[in-house]
């Protein structure tokens, strides 16, 4: 037991030296409900801690935060002492003389602060009592649109490009969300996509928020300014591949995919070598971070202390260590949370005008997705069933029916009636017409 | 020369007969004696001394249920209180509960607790109070978004101080025999489980919440990583995401398309583990089994690397997934405690005494349950009518056996509308989809309308014999 107790008063006696060496640090102490503290070592603080199991109110301030334990001097029996504390036994804290630092006490994950702007749920009207304006008298907001589903179907350039125009009508300078959730899709109209974005880029701030980005996905994140992810967001694995064929693409036309997608991360301030391990298993990358300044610097081989992708790996960023090596420029599962990563005063949607543009699509692709096959397999029936008149005038709704998904919903039409299908339905129309105005005329 | 060699020969016998006697005096488990650590955290570490540096106890554990020893290095200001040679049957008996704090100061006074915490009636608002919420049965089904958005208003109403999830989610139930089919192991649907931890961490992120895992093997253990807060019964298991495998992301031909699957994938399950802070390259050993898994100490943080090098190896298999019970995940601080009941739950939260809202979690989660295996039972049935009634429909009987055959499909139908799960099972089980349902439902009300016109058409031919009675020629 002497050895214990000798050992304690060594450590505490350090920590008193210690402390006294390290003052006016900024702080995150996470506490027992999962929220957390941040502010200052000098903060005054009040703190209730558990010791002996009873609950203990202080008073005091912050001398020191250790990773295990903090020390607060406080009033103590009358004395004004030092005292230490576990983390863990720490069970509320909140700073006294800033209020500010008492707002700051946020839950850890996400609280009720704000609900999560998710692509399923819309909170553009979001209880505003006032609305933040901008220097220019403006309101100060963002105008968010979702890009939910496969790229090429759901996820198109003129939504982008829709939404660039609305926005053009409150001035330029408006930031613009883009809220990626995507496994990916077609490779070609992530191309459209990106130059649909470049665009965008010179009159606007355009941010990506990452739920899941992933193949062309990412490709069109990295296009964006900034890109913030969610506490389970991903991005990466851009390789451009055949899923027919289940191969990848090779040799020159590698090349020049890794060359694109390095050319779009260096015009948003990435390194090119973040593209190249993405599009290949091959291409290596690993980073240096500087622990006084945080200026990474990111090599093609696997010399950086932090390695993110080696040459049997393809690289996907998680939020962690996009976070670490600047990928991400922040973290955020809710409006108000990506408010202030945005440096905006709250968390407000000037109009609902993207949500509800890609919800009219997401609509109309999910009722083609649906309708097309219907139509299809009830063309086959029709075929084979009923009288001939009753037959072909069937056949000719069903092309109809066709023709005009071709015209709402080309992309998809096109993936499930294939790329000339308008020219064939409307022979099959012209033939069966024909096969109609035949049999009437033998009748009459 | 010989004298020499013979010094040497002696030198290393003894060494060798020293050597054969350590191991059995540090580590053999019938030993009567054991040393005991108690951490700071409260834990009471039972095993063998090894080495004493002045900074750190070297000491080596055996993991009861598999009888693993693991040399595991602990600082001195972790360790509470050392207890050498204490005899083993007595340790026994002061082992419950193992979490017991002993004082550092006057443990003689320390009460010696054996049982938990004090559930206290459900109405005394003075207390703090659980709601439970049950995570039990096949992943994606049972446990789905459905059953919990309507348990949000609920919670809410009862307004809990804990949220206690109780997750019972196993894909086998024995690792050698099992009578849980394939159709009963939990889906694979990514998506569906972000959106079921959106829902807790959104809808009622201000609600304290602890994930209980009673067991759990499958993808229930990613969805049990996305809260950092954990704790395990005795005998649970944590783990069994090898099933991922079956996804089939590494099993691509092609070397770059084979990269690009693997880490889409694994930054999705990554998300899970990024949720409850845990190091993500758990998530590498526990679904890849080419990965091995150790970890050391660094103060109370595990440090966890795809290796063998650290100072206690979880996996050292490059066939086999890193897989935890209930002792090693506390040990490695994955678990922050094991807990048999409420009680001993209420206890290591801090509290004396606790109370148990009357909320309707559990009921609810069990009328979900039963009611949509009942729906899926039904609808099995409904098929089988179906094909009769379809193999029935000729000769006069036609419009009357396509007319209940087409009701059974608009039965199933509806069921599939009502329960996303029944959709899932009767795809997986008997490999119908929605879309065919819809199909032939369109199909049989075409047939039948000809036939009613054919039928009409014939009657006025025939002099008006009435719905179901013409045609036949």
């Amino acid at each position: 037991m002497k050895r214990l107790y000798s050992t304690l008063l060594a450590a505490c006696v350090a920590m008193s030296l210690v402390a006294s060496v390290f003052a006016g640090g900024s702080v995150e102490i996470r506490l027992k409900d999962g929220s957390r503290w941040r502010g200052e070592v000098t903060d005054l603080i009040d703190l209730t801690y558990v010791e002996q199991r009873v609950e203990i109110p202080l008073r005091g301030r912050l001398v020191k935060a250790a990773d295990l334990y903090i020390i607060v001097e406080g009033e103590i029996a009358g004395e004004v002492k030092q005292k230490t504390i576990f983390r863990d036994d720490i069970v509320r804290m909140t700073s006294v003389d800033d209020a500010a630092s008492e707002t700051e006490t946020t839950p850890a994950k996400r609280g009720s602060s704000g609900r999560r702007v998710a692509t399923s749920q819309p909170t553009w009207d979001s209880d505003d009592d006032e609305i933040p304006l901008g220097p220019d008298g403006k309101p100060l907001g963002v105008f968010v649109l979702p890009l939910e589903g496969s790229v090429g179907t759901y996820i198109r350039r003129e939504e982008i490009k829709k939404i660039g125009e609305h926005a053009d009508t409150y001035g330029p300078g408006q930031i613009i969300v883009l809220l990626i959730n995507t496994n990916g899709g077609s490779a070609l109209e992530s191309q459209f996509i990106s130059d649909e974005i470049f665009k965008l880029r010179e009159r606007h701030r355009v941010v990506a928020w990452v739920q899941k980005a992933i193949s062309a996905g990412c490709q069109t994140a990295m296009c964006c300014q900034e890109i913030y992810f969610m506490t389970e967001g991903s991005a990466g694995a851009v390789t451009t591949w055949n899923p027919g064929s289940g191969q990848s693409i090779k040799g020159e036309d590698l090349e020049k995919s890794m060359e694109h997608l390095a050319e779009i991360a260096e015009r948003s301030g990435y390194s090119k070598y973040i593209a190249h391990a993405m599009k290949t298993n091959s291409a290596m990358v690993s980073y240096d971070k500087d622990p006084e300044t945080g200026e990474v610097t990111f090599y093609d081989d696997l010399s950086g202390e932090h390695v993110l992708s080696d040459d049997d790996s393809n690289l996907s960023f998680t939020s962690s260590n996009a976070l670490d090596c600047g990928f991400s420029k922040g973290t955020a599962d809710t409006g108000p949370e990506l408010a202030k990563l945005l440096d905006l005063p709250k968390w407000h949607e000037i109009d609902d005008y993207g949500r509800k543009l890609a919800e009219q699509w997401q609509a109309t692709v999910k009722r083609a997705e649906e309708d097309i096959p219907r139509l299809i397999a009830r063309r086959g029936y029709w075929k084979t069933s009923g009288d001939a008149v009753e037959r072909i005038g069937a056949l000719i709704q069903i092309d109809k029916s066709l023709l005009r998904w071709i015209d709402r919903a080309p992309n998809v039409a096109a993936q499930r009636l294939g790329p000339n299908a308008r020219e064939q339905i409307e022979r099959e129309i012209a033939e069966l017409r024909k096969q109609l105005a035949d049999m009437r005329r033998r009748g009459g | 020369m010989n004298r020499t060699i013979l010094a040497c020969v002696n030198s290393l016998l003894l060494v060798a007969a020293a050597l054969l006697v350590v191991p059995v005096a540090v580590a053999g488990d019938d030993a009567v004696t054991e040393d005991v650590l108690v951490m700071n955290d409260g834990r009471e570490l039972h095993g063998t001394i090894i080495e004493e540096r002045p900074d750190a106890i070297v000491f080596q554990v055996v993991d009861a249920a598999s009888g693993i020893r693991t040399k595991v290095t602990y600082f001195r200001s972790e360790i509470a209180e050392i207890h050498e040679d204490i005899v083993r049957e007595a340790v026994a008996e002061t082992k419950q509960p193992t979490r017991r704090r002993v004082s550092t100061s006057e443990p003689e006074d320390e009460p010696v607790r054996t049982f938990g915490a004090r559930r206290a009636d459900a109405g005394n608002e003075n207390l703090p109070s659980f709601y439970i919420v049950p995570m039990k049965g096949q992943m994606g089904t049972d446990v789905n978004t459905d059953v919990y958005k309507d348990m949000v208003d609920d919670i809410r109403d009862h307004d809990p101080d804990i949220l206690v999830i109780e997750m019972e989610c196993f894909d086998e139930a024995d690792m050698l025999y099992s009578l849980v089919g394939r159709e009963e192991q939990g889906l694979t649907d990514f998506d569906e489980f972000r959106k079921l931890i959106n829902l807790f961490h959104d809808e009622l992120g201000d609600i304290r919440q602890v994930m209980w895992v009673k067991d759990s093997v499958g993808v229930s253990s990613t969805v049990a990583l996305a809260w950092d807060e954990l704790y395990m019964a005795p005998q649970a298991r944590l783990g069994g995401l090898v099933k991922l495998q079956e996804i089939g992301f590494e099993k691509w031909a092609d070397d770059d398309v084979r990269g690009k699957m693997t880490a889409a994938f694994m930054s999705w399950v990554k998300g899970f583990l990024e949720y409850g802070g845990y190091s993500l390259m758990l998530a590498d050993a526990m679904v890849r089994p080419q990965y091995t898994l150790s970890g050391r100490w660094q103060g109370r943080e595990v440090i966890w690397t795809l290796d063998t090098d650290g100072d206690y190896i979880v996996d050292d298999s490059d066939e086999e997934t890193a897989e935890f019970r209930a002792k090693s995940a506390e040990d490695l601080c994955i678990s922050d405690g094991t807990v048999e009941n409420l009680d001993d739950l209420a206890l290591l939260l801090g509290m004396r005494e606790y109370r148990v809202l009357d909320g309707g979690g559990e009921t609810m989660f069990e009328d979900y349950q039963e009611s949509w295996r009942r729906t899926l039972e039904n609808c099995k049935t409904w098929l089988l009518d179906y094909e009769q009634f379809l193999g029935w429909a000729n000769g006069e009987d036609t419009l009357k056996y396509l007319g209940q055959a087409k009701g059974r499909l608009e039965k199933v139908l509806a069921a599939i509308e009502r329960y996303n799960a029944v959709e899932v099972r009767l795809g997986m089980e008997a490999g119908i989809r929605k879309f065919d349902l819809i199909t032939l439902i369109e199909q049989l009300k075409e047939r039948i309308r000809a036939l009613r016109q054919a039928n009409r058409g014939a009657g006025r031919g025939g002099g008006g014999r009435g719905i179901g009675g013409g045609g036949g020629g």
